[in-house]
């Protein structure tokens, strides 16, 4: 475990020394979202509610969806890729601990970071804009809870797109393509309820809505405290297939590293 | 004639000071500071045409830090720099048109397409005149043994190809000054010979100036007749080989000399 | 002068042509990549129509016409992507002191760091833009003139040269970045999402950041919005070409003052 301690606080102190790319990558997160809340601002001027939702509910659910993806913001594509053009990547495969645990702790630490940022800033930045209603503690737990959950999907998706860097050099692309699928299908941009029914339907087979709708919908209380728990499950159940699909991919993957040079 | 001058030539990094740990880090976030550290202190000498020269130093010394200057790539802090009356910073590509360059790690060569298709692309970039080049290219072809892997991308060949590629790349278009960064990094015996053979018949035939930077003290030998000796961005010693034998009597090879001389800067 | 530039035209053009032989190698992923493109672009537009099925309009620009604004953005980052891709690379070149043979060639640096790259997929862009612009220009009303045809060339021409301008840019920080990564080529891609939407949505403040900080709206929102007959944007599109030469003029200032700090360091 110790070993694991310490590639917290590597990522930590990558993170402060880093410190452009990580102001870059929590900036980025910011933009999007103050994208959406003049979009959603100038819709809701035309219109009471759009798609169920007000703009009082919309403008909270912008807030809250921005700080669903303030960790692990960056993704680590580029950085698996850059390591296997360089050859790096071997030196990562013959270390003693798990591939997929030594990344996941590395990014955890530089996550520890971004997290504490954005909780402080947009935190503040929300009750400055809302105020304090509508929040129940036992709401705020559950919420926090599906967060931490939705996080892990998050990784969990980050990591089974890292490893198609083993087949492509086209590292931006596969950052770009998970971006865009995440983004659309975890409610980031637009809430699910919104979709058009057949997108919907899509949408909550597949895990990315654990990543910001699930969360997002329990801490506006669009759940109630049954409903929930039941997509709190679902959540869940999602890192538990995902994680297992990684370790299939893996062993595929790993296999498959081809060489350059003399 | 003097084809290099440097004088005075000084080159300083700012680096920035992490302090160890979690605060450490913290505090370098929010106000990083710097070191200055001096690579080259202000060193002066002369080349004239024709003359083989070596550079010796041990890591870190400012070799590649004052090859890298005379070849314009970096910008000197002090001093002054002429390569055959050009300023090689200030006149980047005139001077770029004169010299030949060869990075032992890094290669110069396209990576991905054949390296004749490298030599044509040379060709353009140096306006070679047809006749000059195809010659140049059968000579090299010849004495560096290419014909095996002329069709071949850089990416497929031997440590020991792509060097004598890069070399052929580097004196296509005749520049009268050449400069080798370390070409003989991790190359074995047989091509070592065969690149030193074909130096010197550069140097004897066509009066090239040769300034080679190596910690292998062969090269050095085999190659050069004058010898520069850099240690922590200053020279100790400059002069003809042979005399480095009166400059430290009592040592029977260059070797011994430079285990002294390195010795010393660690001693007290 | 003039045989300086077509020689340097000339070296371009060898330069690009053995970038696209060498890219005969990397078939897989470059399907891979068309691939990918494809579908984010799909989801990006998805994401346009969705929100239009809720609502009419957004600040007087109805669907179309957002398509037609968004398709200004993926012209100009495909004609990025295929003809100068090279300044994505930048960052990584220097970090890993890969300038140094581009240094000691008699070549323009300028010239060699554009053509480092090249990304087909760069044209998949252009195309899916030409389909989105012609989709989005089928359902609005335009007038088109000789010179309103002209005018969009123009137009075009501005907005790919702004988009390798701020590129460049954001890539040449990495002279004045201590190592590590340079992330401000992604961010300004990130920031190229407020340049799908109209410019009136945004409070003043963020309004003028777009006009002179980071001049995404001399991209798409100008250009589009003159055709279209908006208001207001005749001020904008007679600004472009100043703004243009501006940034042609700090980006050649970034080189020059960025290569006198390169440090080489990378072995």
């Amino acid at each position: 475990m110790k070993k694991y301690w310490g590639l917290i606080r590597c990522g930590f102190l990558e993170s402060c020394t880093y410190r452009s790319n990580f102001l870059t990558g929590m900036l980025a997160n910011f933009i999007q979202t103050a994208v959406l809340y003049y979009v959603w601002q100038s819709i809701f001027h035309y219109q009471e509610t759009v798609g169920g939702m007000t703009w009082d509910l919309m403008r909270r659910y912008v807030f809250v969806s921005f700080l669903c993806n303030s960790a692990f913001s960056f993704g680590f594509e580029m950085d698996t890729a850059k390591k296997i053009i360089q050859g790096d990547i071997i030196l990562d495969l013959i270390k003693p601990a798990g591939y997929r645990g030594m990344v996941f702790f590395r990014m955890a630490g530089n996550a520890v970071m971004e997290f504490s940022m954005s909780f402080l800033f947009i935190g503040s930045l929300y009750l400055f804009v809302n105020g304090l209603q509508g929040i129940t503690p036992c709401r705020l737990l559950l919420f926090l809870v599906s967060l931490l959950l939705g996080q892990g999907i998050k990784f969990s998706i980050q990591y089974l797109f890292s490893l198609l860097c083993f087949y492509t050099e086209n590292a931006y692309g596969v950052v770009k393509t998970r971006e865009v699928l995440t983004n659309f299908f975890s409610g980031a941009v637009i809430p699910l309820s919104m979709f058009p029914a057949f997108f919907r339907q899509g949408g909550h087979l597949l895990p990315f809505q654990g990543i910001v709708y699930t969360p997002c919908s329990i801490f506006l209380g669009t759940l109630d405290f049954r409903e929930s728990l039941y997509a709190m499950g679902i959540q869940i159940l999602w890192i538990l297939l995902l994680w297992l699909a990684g370790s299939l991919f893996w062993k595929k993957a790993s296999s498959v590293i081809s060489l350059y040079g003399g | 004639m003097c084809v290099i001058e440097v004088e005075n030539l000084k080159k300083e990094y700012r680096l920035p000071v992490k302090k160890e740990g979690t605060l450490g880090a913290l505090r370098h976030l929010v106000k990083p500071s710097y070191e200055l550290k001096q690579a080259v202190k202000g060193i002066s000498f002369q080349i004239r045409e024709g003359e083989s020269v070596a550079f010796l130093g041990a890591n870190g010394a400012g070799k590649s830090t004052t090859i890298k200057m005379m070849t314009g790539i970096l910008k000197p802090t002090a001093g002054r720099v002429s390569i055959l009356g050009k300023d090689p910073f200030r006149k980047r590509m005139e001077n770029a048109g004169q010299i030949g360059v060869v990075f032992g790690q890094k290669t110069q060569l396209w990576w991905d397409i054949p390296i004749c298709e490298t030599f044509r692309l040379l060709k353009d970039i140096y306006q070679i005149p047809e006749e000059l080049y195809h010659r140049n290219l059968d000579s090299f072809t010849e004495l560096l043994g290419l014909e095996e892997f002329l069709h071949q991308p850089a990416r497929k060949l031997s440590l020991g190809q792509r060097v004598r590629a890069d070399l052929a790349a580097a004196l296509l278009h005749e520049p009268p000054v050449l400069f080798l960064d370390e070409p003989t990094i991790g190359l074995d015996v047989a091509v070592k010979q065969r690149i030193y053979d074909f130096l010197r018949s550069v140097n004897k035939e066509k009066k090239t100036t040769i300034l080679l930077t190596s910690h292998d003290l062969k090269d050095l030998e085999t190659l050069c007749g004058r010898l520069i000796i850099l240690e922590r961005g200053e020279i100790l010693f400059d002069d003809r080989l042979p005399k480095i034998f009166e400059a430290f009597p009592g040592s029977d090879s260059l070797e011994e000399i430079v285990i002294r001389l390195f010795n010393r800067r660690t001693a007290p | 002068m003039l045989k300086r530039w077509l020689r340097y035209l000339s070296l371009y053009w060898k330069f690009q042509k053995q970038n696209i032989k060498s890219l005969a190698e990397y078939k897989a992923d470059f399907l891979m990549l068309l691939f990918f493109t494809g579908f984010s672009q799909l989801c990006a537009l998805a994401v346009l129509g969705i929100l239009y099925s809720n609502i009419p309009q957004i600040q007087g620009w109805n669907l179309w016409e957002i398509l037609w604004l968004y398709s200004f953005l993926l012209f100009s980052e495909g004609c990025i992507n295929f003809f100068f891709q090279g300044t994505w690379k930048i960052a990584q070149m220097i970090n890993a002191a890969e300038l140094d043979r581009f240094l000691v060639r008699p070549v323009p640096m300028g010239l060699q760091m554009v053509t480092a790259r090249i990304d087909f997929d760069g044209l998949h862009k252009m195309l899916i833009a030409s389909a989105v612009f012609l989709l989005g220009v089928s359902h609005c009303s335009i007038s088109w003139s000789p010179g309103k045809v002209l005018l969009l060339l123009v137009f075009l021409l501005e907005s790919c040269i702004l988009r390798v301008c701020m590129i460049w840019l954001a890539s040449c920080a990495s002279f004045w970045m201590e190592g590590g990564k340079n992330n401000l080529n992604f961010f300004l891609i990130s920031i190229g999402e407020m340049a799908k939407y109209p410019l009136t949505i945004y409070p003043a403040l963020l309004k003028n950041i777009f006009a002179y900080l980071i001049p995404y709206a001399f991209v798409s929102y100008y250009p589009a919005g003159y055709l279209l007959g908006k208001e207001g944007m005749t001020a904008g599109v007679l600004l472009t070409p100043l703004v243009c030469l501006l940034l042609l003029l700090l980006s050649k200032a970034a080189l020059t003052r960025g290569l006198a700090r390169y440090e080489s360091s990378g072995n």
